[in-house]
């Protein structure tokens, strides 16, 4: 049994070179021909606001395509962003545009210069409870309304007796301070100097606010247009009280005289290629953006 | 000293379990690592990795050697697979695959089988050899080892909790983070464009003021329900009641925000007429339901530990059931009973879903039980999944974090020690 | 009996005014205690009950089997279900030989000395630590410093460490209830402590570690918290019926996270499908701690000391 050792040695050997040879080298040559006919998965992230409409274009999309499967997370523009630098999302969702900084800090990381896309239009209606008298509102009284120290706490302020609401105090809601909903409507209402007040409930969905609206007499609040329900009421806007109202509709926002509105964005890292390339081109096709529609979002162009 | 023996030492003998034992999770591990990740990339990439992959080859090969040595063989016989096994790698890092790669993978894969079988299925030599008596470590020792490593895990994760939220927070609370301010200050404006300002004071305010109101509430019926069981219920009963408060801890957090959210609030606007039910007091009433099952099971025990000689000789006085409740039982179990209330309370302050659901989510100094609040942790919930990565809103979101962490673990510090003075006195 | 005034068999046994005043007030004091009682027991049935009655529409096999659907106002939830479900076994697989070699540990080895009461104290504070803590943690250690990414794994890692107490806590009760004289008795054949723990000590304990292990299950399918940041994902399509739909470094969606999302951020969602949601995960985690409760009664009747 001296050698023991080494007749283990050579059994093995062959048996290891016969496995090698029929299995393994089989499958590797396979996986290699073949490595683009795989289930292959586009990583898509960012915007809460678009969250929904990504998530409804990943499922039309995987009855369209069986290969392509789309993962979709939510977690703001921001993160959205940031995993595009980092080089870890395929198309990143971006309710703002991509600042310059942020586009500088992808080549230098990624070498390859995001790709920009406008996919739709997001319009933020303005809410309130369907039996507010209130129909029509100015940016300036909503500035005063939502504002750090702004002067319009009351709702007789805007001229109108809101009987369902035995306190008459306006009771705003609005969203957590870093969503780009927030962002997006503090900067329509107040530009960039001045902050909104504290107090406010910071809802963290969209159909949160007009849920709490639909349930509030004394309540205003802001999220996008395709969250209507039957309980609440969207407000006509102008941007002064002698320029002509607006009703958050699509012809308005198409014909951008509605002026809270802005364009949804997704972004690739350089131009896209492969299946990403596919999925953007079916999501600006007249197919994807039937889809917009159907969520309440804006289209590119009425069909 | 015995485990860093067992670990790194090249002197010495060990059994076949003992190879077994140590090298398993070494595979394992290392398996793991290199199919779900991109294995040279991060493998070289990441200093941390590599740093761990080396701890745990040199484990394996100071493992191999004392096996080695078990069979009465000198440690240099390793050479035989870790030869291949560094060529292989190299081959590896060094793509495109080619006739040498297939060749020394296929020579690394037949060493390191054989070493597989030679050191992993065959006796060592029986009595001592040149290098040590006979199974000098054991698999017993092995298993010491691992047991007491999980023993201490516990100690590990509570530091690396702290360290880790720390980590993330330290920059910016140590350069640039008013602390004060961020204490007293009520204005939280983290996202502002010119003018940022952390001030967490209404977050605690609202923090504290819901778990007061969850307390006010939960506290009477909790202490009632423990006396009830734990005195005037039969043994069957008790069972039952048990069972049910199991169940009730049972319930998820988001469930009971779910509820807070579409009954409670309809509820609160029916029943106060209030303009909006999502308030402090849907948030109270909600974890005043989540904290109960703790009161209750704490307070039970507390009751329980009091002596039955206690009750008897009260009873024997002439005292009803209600005067032994009263003037010795209570007494007696007062440090369980205020260990109950902290550890329930703990329990409020470190809830998240419910209260982000339940409570309105506003930053807002309270002004009474219908007013909407917001609360630490809800606002760590509701924010760190929009915050970039690294910039100062995120590091004082995980300082909000430490903030908690320290007061929980202050709570609870208390509590084990009042618990603690029970068992002592 | 020196009393002057002779106090009859009759009168010994019939109630004095102040007996039958005690009576009434331990009856009240019963009964209002009782009322406590329900009155905290009451919310679990009434919840329960309104919970299930919502959901009665939607409810069925297929609601279980099938995807969410129609941009997650329809359909199903068996994406985040089998979500859930990898989240839950790995951190089981992770946190149930820890928690139980922990529990082993602080009960079999440990001396009684300070080192042991800080570990002790240390499991106390981690079963106090807030679920969100966890989570940051989470993002901390597993997603970034670890480089898992946003994946299961990272999720399930935390939910291993946030519920390891819950196996540790019943694992020790466990072990303190197999008495010390059969350790003694083994130890005097000659066994050494592994053996003894493994052939007496772990055998006559199994049912009250499996209890453990079972509410550990129950724990970490009800959180949201900890696993938002660290690998839930709001929606992932994956293959119906296929129960390897997941990759252990991909997201997944989980009940608790889609019972969030549907109730805040998804609009028109069909009435009953939350409350489908909540009723099946309120009814999961209740059946998983019912079969912990069995399990402990038949460990009380099996008994033999």
């Amino acid at each position: 049994m001296k050698y023991r050792g080494l007749i283990i040695y050579v059994a093995l050997s062959i048996l290891v070179f016969s496995i090698y040879g029929f299995v393994i080298r089989d499958s590797s040559s396979e996986k290699q021909s073949g490595g683009e006919s795989g289930q292959s998965i586009i990583k898509n992230k960012g915007s809460d606001t678009m969250v929904n409409l990504a998530q409804a274009w990943a499922e039309a999309y995987s009855d369209i395509s069986d290969t392509v499967s789309v993962e979709v997370s939510g977690g703001g523009s921001g993160t959205g962003v940031a995993a595009l630098i980092n080089g870890t999302v395929d198309i990143a969702n971006c309710s703002r545009q991509i600042k310059p900084k942020e586009k500088d800090e992808a080549q230098k990381n990624t070498g390859k210069e995001p790709i920009e896309f406008i996919v739709g239009y997001d319009a933020l209606a303005v809410y309130v409870h369907k039996d507010n008298p209130l129909d029509r509102i100015t940016i300036p009284e909503l500035a005063e309304i939502y504002g750090e120290e702004g002067e319009i706490t009351l709702w007789h302020q805007l001229g109108t007796a809101n009987a369902g609401c035995h306190s008459d105090k306006i009771i705003r809601i609005s969203r957590q301070s870093n969503s780009g909903t927030y962002f997006y409507f503090r900067e329509a209402l107040l530009g960039k100097d001045r902050d909104f007040e504290l107090g406010s409930l910071d809802l963290h969905g969209s159909k949160d606010v007009v849920e709490v609206i639909g349930r509030t007499h004394c309540a205003i609040g802001y999220s996008g247009m395709g969250y209507a329900t039957d309980h609440v009421k969207m407000l006509e806007v102008a941007t002064a009280s002698d320029q002509p109202y607006f009703a958050p509709n699509l012809e308005n926002v198409i014909a951008k005289t509605y002026p809270i509105a802005r364009p949804l964005y997704m972004y690739s890292l350089g131009e896209p290629t492969g299946q990403a390339k596919a999925y953007l081109d079916w999501i600006l096709s007249s197919e994807g953006q039937k889809i917009v529609e159907e969520l309440g979002f804006v289209p590119l162009t009425r069909n | 000293m015995k485990f860093i023996h067992i670990l790194f030492s090249i002197n010495g003998r060990i059994n076949r379990a003992g190879w077994w034992l140590l090298n398993l999770p070494i595979f394992v591990t290392i398996a793991i690592s290199i199919t779900t990740f991109d294995f040279p990339a991060t493998l070289f990439l990441e200093h941390i990795h590599l740093l761990l992959l080396l701890g745990l080859v040199w484990i394996h090969i100071a493992v191999s050697a004392r096996r080695w040595h078990d069979k009465d063989k000198s440690a240099w016989w390793l050479l035989f697979h870790i030869t291949p096994l560094i060529c292989s790698i190299c081959v590896y890092a060094a793509k495109p695959p080619s006739v040498w790669w297939d060749l020394i993978h296929v020579i690394t894969v037949v060493t390191c089988l054989w070493t597989c079988v030679e050191l992993g299925l065959f006796k060592g030599t029986a009595g001592g050899n040149q290098y040590g008596p006979d199974s000098e470590t054991s698999s017993e020792t092995v298993i010491d080892f691992y047991i007491s490593i999980c023993g201490i895990s516990a100690i590990l994760f509570v530091f690396g909790i702290f360290f880790f939220v720390f980590k993330e927070g330290a920059g910016f609370l140590f350069s640039g983070l008013n602390i004060w301010e961020f204490l007293t200050s009520e204005e939280w404006y983290p996202t502002s464009l010119n003018n940022k300002r952390y001030g967490t004071f209404a977050l605690v305010l609202g923090t504290f003021s819901v778990t007061a109101l969850a307390m006010l509430l939960a506290v009477p019926f909790g202490l009632g329900a423990a006396i009830y069981v734990s005195e005037f219920c039969s043994p069957k009963l008790k069972e039952t009641f048990k069972i049910v408060i199991e169940f009730l801890a049972a319930i998820p957090s988001v469930v009971w925000g779910f509820i807070g959210l579409t009954l409670m609030n309809e509820m609160i606007i029916k029943v106060f007429n209030a303009a909006i039910g999502l308030t402090m007091l849907n948030g109270g009433i909600m974890l005043a339901l989540m904290s109960v099952p703790i009161i209750v099971s704490i307070a039970e025990d507390a009751l329980k530990a009091v002596p039955d000689s206690y009750r008897e000789a009260a009873e024997a006085l002439g005292a009803t059931r209600w005067q032994v409740i009263y003037r010795v039982l209570l007494p007696a179990a007062k440090n369980g009973l205020l260990a109950a209330v902290l550890l329930g309370a703990a329990r409020s302050i470190g809830e998240t879903m419910a209260v982000l659901m339940a409570t309105g989510h506003s930053v807002n100094i309270p002004d009474g039980p219908l007013s909407w609040i917001r609360t630490l942790t809800a606002t760590i919930a509701a924010e760190l999944g929009e915050v970039a990565k690294g910039g100062e809103h995120y590091q004082v979101l995980f300082i909000i974090g430490i903030l908690l962490f320290t007061i929980t673990f202050i709570v609870n510090l208390i509590a084990d020690l009042v618990i603690k003075g029970i068992r002592q006195s | 009996m020196n009393s002057t005034t002779e106090i009859s068999a009759q009168d010994m046994f019939t109630e004095t005014a102040v007996g039958k005043q005690n009576r009434y007030i331990e009856n009240a004091v019963k009964i209002f205690f009782l009322i406590m009682t329900c009155l905290m027991i009451l919310p679990l049935l009434l919840i329960i009950g309104y919970l299930f009655y919502k959901a009665l529409p939607v409810l069925s096999l297929d609601f279980l089997f099938t995807n969410p659907q129609d941009n997650m106002r329809a359909g199903g939830i068996w994406a985040p279900f089998l979500g859930t479900i990898y989240l839950v076994v790995v951190s089981l697989l992770v946190a149930a030989p820890i928690g139980v070699f922990a529990a082993v540990y602080l009960n079999e080895y440990a001396r009684d000395n300070w080192f042991t009461r800080i570990v002790n104290l240390a499991v106390v504070n981690l079963a106090g630590v807030p679920s969100i803590v966890h989570a940051l943690f989470g993002v901390g250690a597993f997603v970034l410093f670890a480089g898992l990414g946003e994946s299961i794994l990272a999720a399930s890692l935390t939910l291993a460490i946030m519920t390891l107490p819950v196996i540790i806590a019943s694992t020790t009760e466990a072990l303190k209830a197999v008495p010390m004289a059969f350790r003694e008795a083994c130890w005097n054949l000659g066994a050494t402590r592994w053996q003894t723990i493994r052939r007496i000590v772990l055998p006559n304990s199994i049912s009250g570690i499996l209890t453990g292990v079972i509410l550990q299950v129950s724990r970490a399918a009800g959180e949201t918290a900890p696993i938002m940041f660290t690998g839930a994902v709001f929606y992932k399509a994956i293959a119906e019926g296929d129960i390897f739909a997941y990759n252990i470094t991909d997201q997944c969606m989980a009940l608790s996270l889609h019972l969030y999302t549907i109730s805040t951020q998804v609009p028109d969602v069909t009435e009953g499908i939350p409350y489908g949601t909540a009723i099946v995960l309120v009814g999961s985690v209740l059946l998983v701690n019912a079969a912990a409760i069995v399990l402990r009664v038949y460990l009380r009747t099996r008994k033999k000391w």
